[in-house]
């Protein structure tokens, strides 16, 4: 189970697409956070309250 | 004598603000994650920030969820909240950002947004206070959302303020009727016909 735990470091870049906004003109943006791990996390398994 | 200048108003602050979230609690930057994707060894968080949004659930539901002492079903897990914009930049058709395109927007005189300001579109509400510190704004129910109920309360601090009674429970009056309307089918009329038919 060990292996379902991984540290996530510090975001790597934080990219602000919309990069339009003031106190007077105010609109929702998106944003997009890219947190960059040390192992390929795609093939990992999940854990759940029932597994433990 | 002159007679007193009446101002039209469709929101009031209360004299106290309850220390929990209340229906009709207004923030600011209000962030939500769209979706989160795993490519490789990224891990990649998309996220839309709101300038404005309004709490809609129940006050009842809200007070329960505060008072809950134990893990029982009371306990709120999500909270309805719908994003607001100034009223300005919604009638320049760009209060979307770069969410969507541009809107067609409008004119304070125009049939349409006078319709919008006396809270007669029953899409939108439409917030007018009295204070001149306070934005003017509008709700769009069509995009209501949730946000998790401890995320908000982590953010309470970003709390501008909220309605008083009646201008919150017009609002959340107003809310379930726009969900709960029944859009009903069009006939499509064959003209070629119709005119044979004569």
């Amino acid at each position: 189970m060990e292996e379902d735990y991984i540290n996530i470091p510090l975001p790597v870049s934080e990219d602000v697409v919309e990069d339009y906004i003031n106190l007077k003109e105010r609109t929702p943006k998106r944003i997009q956070i890219v947190y960059e791990l040390s192992k390929n996390i795609e093939n990992i398994g999940t854990s759940s309250q029932e597994d433990s | 004598m002159n007679s007193p200048k009446i101002l039209k108003i469709s929101a009031r602050v209360p004299k106290k603000t309850p220390e929990r979230i209340s229906q009709g609690d207004i923030f600011s930057n209000i962030e939500i994650i769209e979706k989160i994707e795993v490519k490789g060894n990224k891990l990649i968080f998309n996220k839309i920030s709101f300038p404005y949004v309004v709490c809609l659930n129940q006050e009842c539901d809200l007070e329960n969820d505060f008072n809950e002492t134990q893990n029982r079903d009371r306990k709120l897990l999500h909270l309805a909240i719908a994003p607001a914009f100034n009223f300005e930049q919604y009638l320049s058709g760009t209060h979307w950002g770069c969410i969507y395109e541009q809107n067609q927007g409008g004119k304070r005189k125009d049939t349409a947004i006078k319709a919008i300001m006396d809270n007669q579109n029953p899409r939108y509400h439409y917030l007018k206070f009295p204070e001149k510190d306070k934005p003017e704004l509008i709700v769009d129910f069509k995009h209501f959302f949730t946000i998790n109920r401890d995320s908000l309360y982590e953010q309470l601090n970003k709390r501008l303020f909220s309605l008083d009674d009646l201008f919150r429970e017009n609002l959340s009056q107003r809310f379930c009727n726009y969900v709960s309307r029944i859009g009903l089918p069009v006939e499509i009329i064959d003209e070629c016909n119709e005119t044979d038919k004569r």
